[in-house]
């Protein structure tokens, strides 16, 4: 087995990419709880599950698909010594942190379109409690978000990912020399 | 595009022609539609009614239409406080009582609905005041 790294790199993008569960979760005040990852998207609304999050689950599903069938197949190819450079599963753990923007950006909109306009605080993890006032009335609720163990394997598989670089670019520099 | 990446793109492929013609799509969307609805129309059937009124307390009922349990916290206005807070669970109703202390003062108010009692209400952890008129 030459390209050891690239392997295990690609072996465990292929564990991250089939593991069920979400990688990030959020909740608000328990009115609207958000589990997601690239693959998945489960989203309850006042306790009921969203038949919309189920479609989307299964879009996802495709994309989980077509990472773990490549993930399968360039760990088979660098074990013969045929690596390749797959960088969607490094970039997706690192920008994930720009996944509590976008759920800002949803939280932001989607009340309103309800008729129901909140301030949503911004950050990236952790409680915050926010307070608003509507109609007169005061709100306050609890926003949690927090990534799961899942998301913390993916970003550590990701380290694995600039070392299988270096050693495809060391292999391919000793090739070239006589 | 090497053949592990086509492989895997049918594959997917496959797999999003296999969902649409399996399952109904088209169905699904529309229902996941009509769910939003639905739900946004299940804000408005928090009915907070009254019961049963004695000179001294009166009842009221929360019908709670949601998957998440329902709090009463506390209520305050002239003339009146909360016996005790509730707690609604999912999909049921619970009651609550209010205590009038001054009754002669409260029901010249209620008269004019100038009582303007706001009570202190929870849906999980969100909490919000909503005032009401007996």
């Amino acid at each position: 087995m030459q390209f050891k790294l690239t392997t295990i790199y690609y072996v465990l993008v292929a564990i991250v990419s089939i593991i069920p569960y979400p990688w990030w979760y959020y909740s608000v005040g328990g009115i609207v709880t958000i589990e997601d990852s690239p693959f998945q998207v489960l989203i309850y609304f006042l306790g009921t599950r969203l038949i919309l999050s189920d479609v989307l689950t299964f879009l996802l599903t495709a994309f989980r698909l077509y990472v773990f069938v490549v993930a399968v197949g360039y760990a088979f190819q660098s074990m013969r010594g045929n690596p390749k450079v797959y960088s969607t599963m490094f970039w997706f753990p690192v920008l994930y942190v720009l996944d509590p923007i976008l759920i800002y950006v949803l939280f932001k909109f989607i009340p309103q379109l309800l008729g129901v306009p909140i301030q949503y605080p911004f950050f990236i993890w952790g409680t915050e409690t926010f307070t608003s006032s509507f109609k007169g009335n005061q709100v306050i609720a609890e926003v949690i978000s927090y990534p799961t163990l899942i998301y913390w394997f993916a970003l550590g598989t990701a380290i694995l990912y600039p070392f299988s670089r270096w050693e495809i670019r060391a292999s391919r520099r000793k090739a070239r020399q006589p | 595009m090497d053949a592990v990446k086509l492989s895997a793109t049918l594959i997917a492929i496959a797999f999003l022609i296999a969902f649409v013609v399996l399952l109904n799509v088209k169905a699904m969307v529309i229902s996941s539609v009509n769910q939003v609805f639905q739900l946004k129309d299940s804000l408005n059937q928090v009915k907070i009614r009254s019961i049963s009124s004695t000179e001294h307390n009166i009842t009221l009922s929360l019908s709670n239409p949601f998957n998440v349990s329902m709090y009463v916290y506390n209520a305050t206005g002239q003339y009146v406080y909360l016996k005790s807070p509730i707690h609604v669970p999912p999909m049921s109703q619970g009651n609550f009582t209010l205590v009038i202390t001054n009754p002669k003062m409260f029901y010249e108010l209620a008269q004019t609905r100038q009582e303007n009692i706001t009570l202190y209400l929870g849906i999980g952890t969100f909490n919000f005041t909503q005032g009401v008129n007996v």
